[in-house]
């Protein structure tokens, strides 16, 4: 049994023996016994055993163990060429025995060093990736060794960084940056860390940009990552990575320039503090150029993170020296471009500071510190308003800055800041108070600085915040003059963050100031509504709502005692709304509190029941509906249920016997029931309901608001409440089926209800069958008649509803526009084709009043039919909101698909041109709204962007020329659209004049 | 009875952007129109539709365009653009031109341009562009053909007044180059019988250039306008007599004609500074302080010239004057610019005495601006004597293309079917709405 | 490249002090935020041509003049040519330097616009070109009615009549701006203008 049999037998039962069996033919070939060749061949057939890929893995482990129990010098240097050749051919070839290969090719390394011929060998791309895989193993697998290699040998450091030089594939290269770090980090690099070094830098910038059908995935991010960690692998870097880095900063490439400050910034997390101090200032002068003059804002934020590392860095150090050393000189600088402000150079230092000061409680200590007492000194020194306001401008970023760090590290310590709280509370309370109304950016300035300043905590004291709050309660609620800046809006904004940081001098100060202000019983004319959509607007802070909305409901009870103006009532109603809808309710988990609908919402309802009267105001009857949606819908079955069965009894009354007086109620009723939950309500109820609602609309003589919320409850109950197995059978037992409905009559009314049932179907797409059928129904009536009643109301099918909602608990079909679209519109775009003239006008109102509310996506595939319907509709008389919208619906085409619209241009462009101007066309019958003129103009300045010249340039002189009418329209907004539109044709290059 | 300004027409199709200046034909019944849009339009004055297009010759804005004079057989129209570069193109007037004299216009041009369509497009083929002149350094302004010789002289922003001789068909070769001028030049004119050049410039001044032993030099310089002067224009050489008849006029009106005759026709002149001034030669036995307004004394005495502002027409213009025109056959003026107004002027011997011009005005200056007193103010003191004559509005025209900026005015022969008499004229009118007019003036 | 600037530099305004039409219109104007409250949809007892129409035309009858606002709102987008800023927030052009003068007589409709531009320094070379830049911007964007004249402040520049007697005259802009080059950079300074 030759050897290698042998060692198989043994290799799993008996390591050592196996071991042996290596060395033993070891010795026979040192006595030169065994010929390296017969050795090999003999391996042969269990090397490439296709079966058993384990065993062709022990036979190299053989050759290793063999290898490495021979002594130096046996093997002539050919010999060691062709196993390291062979073992190399095995890597490529053979995944098993990676292992024994790697510790083969290491014995053979510990037989001879390999010369350059063989790294040569190397860098033959085919064999690249494998040896760049052989080497992360070893290094993987046996650290000790080779780092052992390392250490003996003196030569091995510059071969190993020599391996590779000038590597280019980035797969090799993710590798050897990852396995690099391994001597980088570990190894005692001794003289070698420069070579190290610039063997990885020598790759700095990346500029790799990935094949397009990169099967590797590559990216450039991936290496500049990995490079990075190099970079930043080593403090013993330091001396070459921050000279090469700051001067690969001047680049004008502004990639390079961001990978430099990425790279700094790895390097400055990782290399010791006591590094980094090292190169602190000199870091500092070069960054503060990418800030105080900003080329590109990123780079400026990167810049300003560098910073905040150092500063972070240095903090970390026990001693202060260093830190200080770091931030003297920048808050030098920075304290003198405060003497100019405002300038660049001063905004820029506001960064800098608020940058640093993020950097810990340490840093932001000093810079307080450091340059309060100077920006105040300027600030008292000088009585110009500008200067000031560049004061300011500084200092707010600095509290910021404490802000934000207070909310990461709570307690950090804010003795520094507090020091000065006085002067700028001062300041800035004169100047909100005191300086002239046209200094808005100053008073703004004070205004935010204000914000920042209460929102710091503790800082302020209890007097000292009642002193803010009640200086910016004032602004909002006296300074009328809204002739300069938007103050009074920020002022508000302000107020709502303080309502966040002070609540308790917000209950104290500011909403009894506003109770004051807001009267019982206002005259009908001076409703004070501003002020009290500020009030509303502070419910929006968890923290005062309730005493927000209690006060309301006060106010409101007194002024309904009053008899105060309706216009006032509801103000306060919308208030409470407003309240309920956008504020912060207190909650029990993540739902509103069902507290609130017997405080707030059910007495309004009784109210509502009580007064008996027919002439209910129905806005507030509809604003009660809202509030009441509002708290019941998030409610769970139970809570409803019981709000509902005490509800039934007046509404089954109302039902019954319809008196005038109920009939009011119906807007309530819509938001009332768009809260209910489905499985409350009983199929028996909602029938009455609905056949009630239907006859009320059907009748008519109510007000249009009436009416109008009766049939969207239609439209509630049929989608929502009425099951699809008995729908139709419900519909009939209601009067609402809507064939019937239109069997003997035509009337507005009727249709008007059909289209709502059709409305609350379509949305719901359970009753395919049934919806199909009444879409039929209604297209084919278009047919009948020339009346555009119907045409219009095809608008009405797909219009957004806030009643018709998820969040109402509707079933709503994801798929029903497609569904619509799907059925009406071929029929529509055929019947526009063959329609005469009095008929085509219906089909396409119709159309686009189908057309406005469907997504882009869906319309897109069917644009070749529409295009020259929508074309037609364009010549439309008297139909501005149809025009509207299908010039809405070419305003998405030409920023889609312009091309499909190339072949009308010339058609496109004479229609756009009519409907633009109210001049030529008035005389022609034809009215062009605002609306219709400004969108007009908003297409055709599309079409030099997205049509291609050639298509458009023919038309520029005419344009330009036509569009100069534009410029004269009544309307500053048309005007403005004109402008855009000429400009963008002006811009039309008609390629001549060449010098 | 009061002289009214009626628009008349509207040459069709009208040019969709600006259109600078607009020049009636020698002898034909056409007129050429120098447009922004780089081609010229030649339009019909008998039915004001548009014959044919020159086109392909210049890469930027035609700025003017001037014809060849006494070219029977041939039109010969030069045009000057942007593109700092002239343009000479020629047509065949075609054998029923041949031998035509004048009067006739309108029996020969009825197959020019009585018929249109097919006929058009042959046209466009027809003008052939004959030759470029380059050599200005940037845009060209203006440019004119010299009535009594073969010269033809263009003007530039380079500040440079070239001349040109034609030696033979197409061959021009530059025989002055005129530098005087510290601003662009933007108007060159001849002297309707001598070869003598007005030009007139960005620097406010007036320039006159004639041959001094064999070589083109400034002979005169006419400065007053406190802006640039957009046009200059000499009288033609009767215009003494639209005066009226000579008989029984006063000594002070017998001395003035005498003045006149010896001076020759008068040039006008508009400006920047909303002015229209006339300019007259002085009498050389008067020696007036003349050696000092010519720098080049070395010169000799009799070739320098000194020419006086005369007159000053009546102020109606309440923006920059571009354009003024004088009528060969009544005298007449009319004058156009930034606001729009087209002005009819007329000269007439001034009432003497106590009866001042006021009522006059009232009666003759119809739609004359109230704002604007309508009678030449007095000015020359220069050479003694106040003139013998004034000037008054006779008509007005406000809006004159809507609310666009008027750039051109000129005097035509009326060829229309309106024509009633062989003298009668028309106004054209050239604006920035890229549209050419037509007006009649009816007393 | 700081270095070679006439102004290397300037102040700026900031922006909330410039002047616009958004800040000088009176709250009452504006919705309140209530109205967010309720969105408007096509209801189904809408009358056939909708109200919102019909109050649109009514509204049309009354006009909005275009006044000194509007011509600035056009020209303090401008771009200077050699800072990323507008001439607004440069101060270059200001609401107070722009006069419209009405018609002057009842026959005549010409109405004319009076800019006084101020350059950053009193030596900035590229002053012309911002002239020319607000001329054509003004040129392009106002009805024809309108005559335009671009005129640098008294004072505030060495060559001032120089570019003044320039700006005024139609030719040269005519063309200067067929001149490639120039209008390029004209284009570069519009590019910001909405």
């Amino acid at each position: 049994m030759s050897d290698i049999q042998l060692y198989l037998l043994e290799a799993d039962k008996n390591a050592a023996e196996a071991k042996q069996i290596a060395a033993h033919s070891a010795s026979k070939l040192q006595d030169k016994s065994l010929k390296l060749i017969d050795l090999v061949t003999s391996l042969e057939p269990y090397l490439n055993n296709k079966e058993d890929g384990d065993q062709r893995a022990k036979s190299i482990g053989y050759v290793a163990d063999l290898l490495s129990a021979l002594p130096p010098k046996v093997l002539s240097l050919q010999e060691r060429h062709l196993l390291c050749d062979f073992l190399l051919g095995r890597l490529e070839g053979d995944v098993e025995g990676v292992g024994a290969t790697a510790r083969a090719l290491i014995a053979l390394e510990t037989l001879g060093k390999w010369d350059s011929e063989t790294v040569q060998k190397f860098k033959l791309q085919t064999e690249r990736l494998a040896v760049v895989q052989l080497v992360d193993l070893l290094l993987a697998k046996h650290r000790d060794s080779t780092r052992k290699l390392q250490t003996e040998d003196a030569e091995f450091m510059p071969a190993f960084i020599s391996y590779w030089e000038g590597e280019k594939d980035p797969r090799n290269l993710m590798i050897i940056f990852s396995l690099l770090q391994v001597p980088m980090t570990e190894w005692d690099m001794g003289s070698h860390a420069q070579d190290l070094f610039d063997s990885v830098f020598n790759y700095f910038p990346i500029t790799f940009k990935p094949p397009p059908d990169d099967p590797y995935g590559i990216t450039a991010q991936d290496l500049k990552d990995r490079l990075k960690a190099c970079i930043a692998a080593n403090s013993d870097f330091a001396p070459y990575a921050f000279p090469q880095l700051l001067d690969k900063l001047d680049s004008t490439s502004i990639n390079t320039k961001r990978d430099v400050l990425q790279a700094m910034q790895a390097c400055i997390t990782e290399y010791e503090a006591k590094t980094i101090n090292l190169y602190s200032v000199t870091l500092w002068d070069a960054l503060k150029f990418e800030i105080l003059n900003v080329q590109e804002e990123d780079l400026a934020e990167e810049a300003l993170r560098t910073l905040s590392l150092i500063g972070g860095k240095l903090a970390e150090l026990p001693e202060d020296g260093p830190l200080n050393a770091y931030l003297r000189p920048i808050i030098k600088e920075c304290n003198e471009h405060l003497e100019d402000a405002p300038t660049k150079q001063s905004e820029a230092s506001g960064r800098i500071l608020h940058a640093l000061a993020l950097s810990g409680p340490v840093v932001a200590d000093r810079v307080a510190k450091g340059v309060l007492p100077v920006l105040f000194a300027l600030y008292h020194g000088s009585e110009s308003i500008t200067k000031r306001r560049g004061l300011l401008e500084v200092f707010t970023p600095i509290v910021e800055a404490f802000v934000k760090l207070s909310q990461l590290l709570p307690g950090t310590k804010i003795t520094s800041l507090q020091a000065f709280a006085e002067d700028a509370l001062n300041a800035m309370v004169r100047a909100l108070v005191n300086a002239p109304k046209s200094e808005v950016s100053f008073r703004l300035a004070s205004l935010t600085g204000l914000t920042q300043l209460l929102a710091a905590p503790g800082v302020l004291n209890d007097k000292q915040i009642d002193r803010a709050v009640d200086t910016v309660t004032d602004v909002v609620l006296h300074e009328q003059v809204d002739g300069h800046g938007n103050i009074r809006a920020q002022a508000i904004k302000a107020l709502a963050s303080i309502a966040h940081s002070a609540p308790q001098s917000i209950r104290d100060r500011t909403i009894p100031a506003f109770m004051v202000e807001l009267p019982d019983l206002p005259e009908a004319n001076a409703v004070p509504s501003t002020k009290l959509e500020v009030f509303a607007q502070l419910a929006r802070e968890r923290q005062v709502f309730d005493t927000v909305v209690l006060r309301l409901k006060n106010k409101l009870n007194s002024a309904r005692r009053q008899q105060a103006p309706p216009a006032y009532t509801r103000a306060l109603l919308l208030s409470l709304l407003y309240a309920f809808t956008l504020g912060s309710p207190m909650e029990d988990d993540g739902v509103i509190l069902s507290s609130y609908y017997g405080d707030y919402a059910q007495p309004l309802i009784d109210d509502i029941v009580r007064q008996d009267r027919a002439d209910k105001d129905v806005a507030e009857v509809e604003i009660v509906g809202r509030i009441c949606n509002a708290i019941l819908r998030p409610q769970g079955v139970h809570f409803q249920a019981t709000v509902y069965h005490g509800d039934r009894e007046w509404m089954a009354r109302m039902v019954s016997n319809a008196t005038a007086s109920d009939v009011g109620t119906a807007p309530f009723l819509l938001y009332y029931y768009g809260a209910i939950r489905p499985e409350v309500v009983e199929a028996q109820d909602v029938m009455l309901l609905l056949k009630h609602q239907a006859s009320v609309a059907l009748h008519g003589g109510q007000s249009q608001r009436h009416t109008a919320s009766s049939l969207r409850l239609v439209s509630l109950l049929v989608n929502k409440f009425i099951n699809p197995k008995t729908m139709r059978s419900t519909l009939e037992d209601a009067g609402t089926e809507a064939e019937s409905l239109l069997q003997n009559t035509s009337s507005a009314q009727a249709l008007n209800v059909a289209f709502a049932v059709i409305k609350g179907l379509v949305l719901q797409g359970k009753s395919g069958t049934l919806t199909t059928k009444y879409l039929n129904i209604i297209l084919d009536h278009l047919s009948s008649t020339s009346d555009n009643t119907a045409p219009h109301l095809f608008s009405t099918l797909l219009a957004p509803d806030d009643i018709l909602t998820k969040e109402n608990h509707c079933p709503i079909s994801g798929l029903h526009k497609q569904k619509v679209f799907g059925q009406v519109i071929p029929k529509l775009t055929t019947a526009v084709r063959t329609a005469d003239t009095e008929k085509k006008a219906g089909y396409l109102v119709a159309l686009s009043g189908i057309l406005r509310w469907l997504p882009y996506s869906i319309i897109s595939p069917a644009l070749t039919d529409l295009i020259t319907a929508l074309l037609q509709t364009l010549d439309l008389h008297d139909e501005p909101v149809i025009k509207a919208s299908a010039l809405t619906v070419f305003e998405s085409i030409l920023m889609h698909d312009p091309q499909t619209l190339s072949t009308h241009a010339a058609s496109l462009i004479t229609r756009l041109l009519t409907s633009c101007t109210t001049a030529s066309t008035r005389s022609a019958g034809i009215r062009n709204t605002t609306e219709v003129r400004a969108k007009s103009l908003l297409c055709l300045a599309l079409l030099p962007r997205q049509l291609k010249a050639e298509t458009v340039v023919p038309f520029r002189r005419q344009v330009v020329k036509r569009l100069m009418g534009c410029l004269d329209d009544a309307k500053r907004n048309v005007r403005f659209e004109a402008v855009r539109c000429r400009t963008a044709w002006l811009g039309l290059d008609e390629g001549v004049d060449d010098e | 009875m009061p002289t009214t300004l009626t628009f008349l027409a509207t040459c069709t199709p009208p040019c969709n952007t600006r259109t600078w200046q607009s020049t009636p034909h020698p002898h034909l019944p056409i007129v050429a129109t120098a447009c922004s849009d780089k081609t010229v339009r030649i339009y019909s004055l008998q039915n004001f539709q548009q014959l044919s297009t020159i086109s392909g010759g210049h890469k930027r804005s035609i700025r003017s365009c001037a014809w060849k004079p006494n070219s029977l057989g041939e039109s010969v129209l030069a045009t000057g653009s942007f593109d700092s570069s002239a343009g000479i193109w020629r047509r065949w007037e075609g054998e029923n031109a041949a031998g035509t004299g004048k009067g006739q216009e309108v029996d020969f041009t009825a197959g020019l341009s009585g018929g249109n369509g097919a006929q058009d497009d042959e046209d466009d083929d027809e003008w052939r562009f004959a030759v470029v002149l380059d050599g200005h350094d940037s845009e060209i302004k203006s440019l004119a053909f010299a009535p009594t010789a073969p010269l033809l002289a263009t003007c530039s922003r380079d500040k440079s007044v070239w001349i040109w001789e034609e030696l033979e068909d197409d061959n021009f070769e530059t025989v002055a180059v005129l530098q005087e001028h510290e601003g662009d030049v933007k108007c060159v004119a001849w002297h309707p019988k001598e070869e003598l050049l007005a030009s007139a410039s960005y620097d406010d001044n007036i320039r006159l250039w004639r041959e001094d032993v064999d070589d083109w030099a400034c002979c005169a310089l006419m400065t007053g306008h406190e802006g640039t002067v957009w046009w200059v224009e000499f009288e033609d050489a009767n215009g003494i007599y639209t005066l009226g008849s000579q008989e029984n006029l006063n000594e002070e009106q017998q001395a003035y004609v005498a003045t006149r005759l010896e001076a020759g026709p008068r040039l006008i002149s508009c400006s920047d500074d909303t002015t229209i001034r006339i300019w007259r030669k002085a009498s050389k036995n008067k020696p007036a302080a003349s050696g000092a307004r010519m720098p080049s004394i070395w010169k000799n005495r009799d070739f320098e010239e000194e020419w006086l502002e005369e007159a000053r027409l009546p102020q109606v213009h309440e923006r920059p004057v571009y354009n003024v025109s004088w009528s060969r056959k009544t005298g007449r003026v009319v004058s156009t610019g930034s606001d729009g107004k087209i002005v009819v002027y007329e000269e007439r011997w001034r009432k003497d005495g106590a009866e001042k011009n006021e009522d006059v005005v009232m009666a003759e200056g119809t739609s004359a601006s109230e704002s604007s007193k309508s009678v030449t103010e007095e000015v020359n003191g220069q050479d003694g004597h106040r003139n013998a004559t004034e000037w008054i509005v006779v008509a007005e025209a406000e809006n004159a293309h809507d609310v666009f900026e008027v750039n051109h005015v000129v005097w035509a022969p009326r060829a229309d079917k309106g024509k009633t008499t062989d003298d009668e004229e028309v106004i054209i009118s050239t604006g920035d709405d890229g549209e050419v007019k037509i007006w009649t003036l009816s007393d | 490249m700081e270095a070679d600037k006439d102004n290397a530099n300037p102040t700026i305004i900031n922006p909330s002090d410039l002047p616009s039409r958004r800040r000088s219109a009176p709250t009452a104007k504006r919705p309140g935020i209530f109205d967010a409250l309720a969105p408007a949809y096509p209801s189904l007892a809408d009358a056939p041509s909708p109200p919102e129409a019909l109050s649109d035309v009514s509204s049309d009858e009354e006009r909005e003049e275009i006044d000194e606002q509007e011509v600035y709102d056009l020209i303090s987008t401008i771009s200077d040519p050699e800072h990323p800023l507008s001439l607004g927030s440069l101060g270059v052009v200001t609401l107070d330097d722009i006069k419209i003068v009405r018609p002057t007589s009842p026959r005549s409709r010409i109405s004319t616009v009076t800019v006084l531009v101020t350059p950053t320094t009193s030596a900035c070379s590229l002053t012309t070109v911002i002239g020319l830049g607000v001329k054509v911007r003004l040129v392009n964007a106002l009805p024809p009615r309108f005559r335009i004249d671009v005129r640098i402040k008294e004072g505030t520049s060495k060559t001032a009549d120089e570019v003044n007697k320039q700006l005024g005259d139609k030719e040269r802009v005519a063309a200067a701006m067929e001149n490639r080059s120039l209008v390029s950079v004209v284009n570069n300074m519009l590019a910001t203008c909405e």
